[in-house]
């Protein structure tokens, strides 16, 4: 993967300059203000000798973070501005680049000592909404939907935590939504045209225009997840149970205890769930109807 | 080099008893003389479990292939295995099946012991239907369908992981002749029958230490009639969405009011020889 050319990004508020494409990251002017994060093609080490952390295609210390992807790109981020790429067999750019804005700038966020959450956030109604849950639990297809409805996205899948401001806000990530096949045809969009993430599977980047580009204080933080009942439940979160499900809803959590990295997170999330409502939000699990869920969500909490 | 045998798969083939049994094994880990809570049970995730995955593994597996999913579930339960300093139990409906790389999906290494629950398959199919809420013949061809998997699309994203079944006898000889792991198996209708021996045999091939009185107070409040009362006050997390409940009848022989002789011959020509070895033909 020799590119003399450089490409120009920004996300999630930082400038990239990179010898990879990155797909859904949004492109910046070559001459932008200084480089955050360098992405390079090089050698990486086999494992950290000193890891902390390790898991099936992992290792992590205070400053490093490995993650080894067979068939695609072995990752070494460091020092929170640099991630060296080395491809593994014939994957295709695109399939180096998915981990690249995934795990490894998870990882990377971590170190910078910000708060990623496996979330995304949209702007709707003038309200900023955090959208927190596992894999599955429907946080791309219900962005999706709410930008069908007026909604502006501000992050998809990981929403990073800002706490310059009074409030806590997301930082802008990339205008871009990853979406299944499935939820594409719900919300009567086509897959034609559009970029697959990885070869084989049917899920996809969809672009989204309707994209913000500033920092954005949050109003609630949402635990989407689903249940086998009919209804739809939101229930408010109190005490700890907030800082739990930040926790647990942490990006890349587990490449961090044991760290330094692991008081700072404890610290951002506790300002976090001291400062924003956090409510769980259980959808039906069978059909996935958004529009219902979207009347739900707007007309949460009510009159204040 | 670290033992890491020690996780106890809970194996099965969908409703022949494997939840029953571990809302057993919650009453008995958990002594006590309060109700046990069927939407929080023993810590037995299942295997398939998409979270325990992409923790364990650092990435999501919502950018990864099915077969890539696959190739590291393996290292996911060494992972798991070498995490923990308990016991750990696994749900599991997979088949037991090797990896083109020819290493088993649940390895030898990690595995302390596997109950493998069965029962017959005439019940099975009346509770299989009822947990799809789909039509018996369709569900009769699920059980006869050598390529049947949960969670096998590749258009959406499922909280589980794909799991190959195979038919209904190719789940048995899977873990019962091929894995060659060590192996209890535990019919249901013994479960029925005669439940302080089976649940004793299968307590003690676990390697856990229990009298029969703690086995008996386990079972008394883990009984199918309690665990049906909960669900129908409180729900069940593990109802599938479509299905009217989880808890049936959990009676045995409920095949001969429901099914169809046609029915009934399309499972027996199909499972013959398995049924037979695991006596569940002579009761026709």
């Amino acid at each position: 993967m020799s590119h003399s050319k450089k490409f120009h990004y920004r996300a999630f508020s930082l400038n990239i300059a990179s010898e990879i494409p990155v797909t859904g990251f949004e492109a910046a002017a070559a001459a932008a203000a200084a480089v955050d994060v360098n992405i390079r093609s090089g050698e990486v080490p086999e494992s950290l000798p000193n890891a902390i952390n390790k898991g099936v295609l992992y290792q992590s210390t205070d400053k490093e973070f490995l993650l080894r992807v067979e068939g695609v790109a072995a990752y070494y981020v460091r020092n929170g501005n640099e991630i060296i790429v080395r491809r593994l067999g014939n994957a295709t750019e695109g399939e180096v680049s998915a981990f690249i804005s995934g795990t490894s700038f998870g990882a990377l966020l971590h170190q910078r000592r910000m708060l990623p959450l496996h979330a995304c956030t949209v702007l709707f109604n003038d309200k900023c909404l955090v959208f927190a849950g596992i894999s599955g639990a429907g946080k791309s297809t219900l962005a999706a939907a709410l930008i069908g409805q007026g909604g502006t996205l501000i992050a998809d899948d990981i929403s990073v935590i800002d706490f310059t401001g009074t409030k806590p806000a997301v930082c802008p990530a990339f205008p871009y939504i990853k979406i299944w096949e499935d939820s594409l045809v719900h919300l009567g969009l086509s897959a034609a045209g559009l970029e697959p993430v990885r070869g084989e599977l049917k899920k996809y980047y969809l672009p989204v225009e309707q994209f913000s580009r500033d920092y954005t204080a949050i109003d609630q933080v949402f635990i989407l997840a689903s249940h086998n009942k009919p209804e739809i439940e939101i229930k408010p979160l109190q005490g700890v149970d907030k800082f739990r499900a930040l926790k647990k809803h942490t990006y890349l959590f587990r490449g961090i205890p044991k760290t330094g990295l692991e008081q700072n997170h404890f610290l951002l999330a506790n300002q976090l769930a001291g400062q924003v409502p956090m409510s769980t939000i259980i959808r039906p699990n069978g059909e996935f109807n958004t529009d219902k869920l979207i009347r739900e969500i707007s007309q949460y909490p009510g009159k204040k | 080099m670290e033992d890491l045998h020690n996780i106890v798969w809970l194996a099965s083939y969908p409703k022949s008893g494997n939840t029953w049994f571990r809302a057993f094994l919650t009453a008995l880990l958990n002594p006590g003389s309060s109700d046990i809570d069927i939407n929080n049970l023993y810590q037995t995730t299942i295997a398939s479990s998409r979270q325990l995955f992409d923790e364990m593994t650092g990435v999501s597996s919502a950018d990864l292939s099915p077969e890539e999913i696959d190739r590291l579930r393996p290292l996911v339960y060494r992972q798991n295995a070498l995490e923990s300093e308990e016991i750990l139990y696994h749900k599991v409906h997979d088949a037991w099946t090797v990896l083109p790389n020819g290493e088993p999906l649940f390895p030898n290494d990690v595995t302390k012991v596997v109950l493998y629950f069965i029962r017959n398959p005439l019940d099975v199919a009346v509770s299989f239907a009822n947990h799809l809420n789909t039509g018996m013949d369709k569900t009769i061809g699920i059980m006869n369908n050598p390529q049947y998997a949960f969670c096998y699309r590749t258009d959406r994203l499922y909280n589980q992981l794909q799991q190959k079944l195979l038919t209904w006898s190719g789940h048995v000889k899977s873990w019962v002749d091929e894995s060659g792991l060590p192996l209890l198996v535990i019919r249901y209708e013994d479960m029925k029958s005669d439940p302080l021996e089976t649940f004793s045999k299968a307590v003690t091939f676990m390697g856990l230490d229990h009298c029969p009185a703690e086995i008996e107070a386990a079972l008394d409040r883990a009984s199918f009639a309690r665990l049906k009362q909960q669900e129908e006050e409180k729900g069940f997390s593990e109802k599938s969405a479509a299905s009217p409940g989880f808890f049936r009848k959990g009676i045995v022989g409920d095949w001969k009011n429901v099914l169809s002789e046609e029915q009934v011959k399309r499972i027996v020509e199909e499972h013959y020889e398995v049924m037979e070895r695991f006596g569940y033909v002579s009761d026709e």
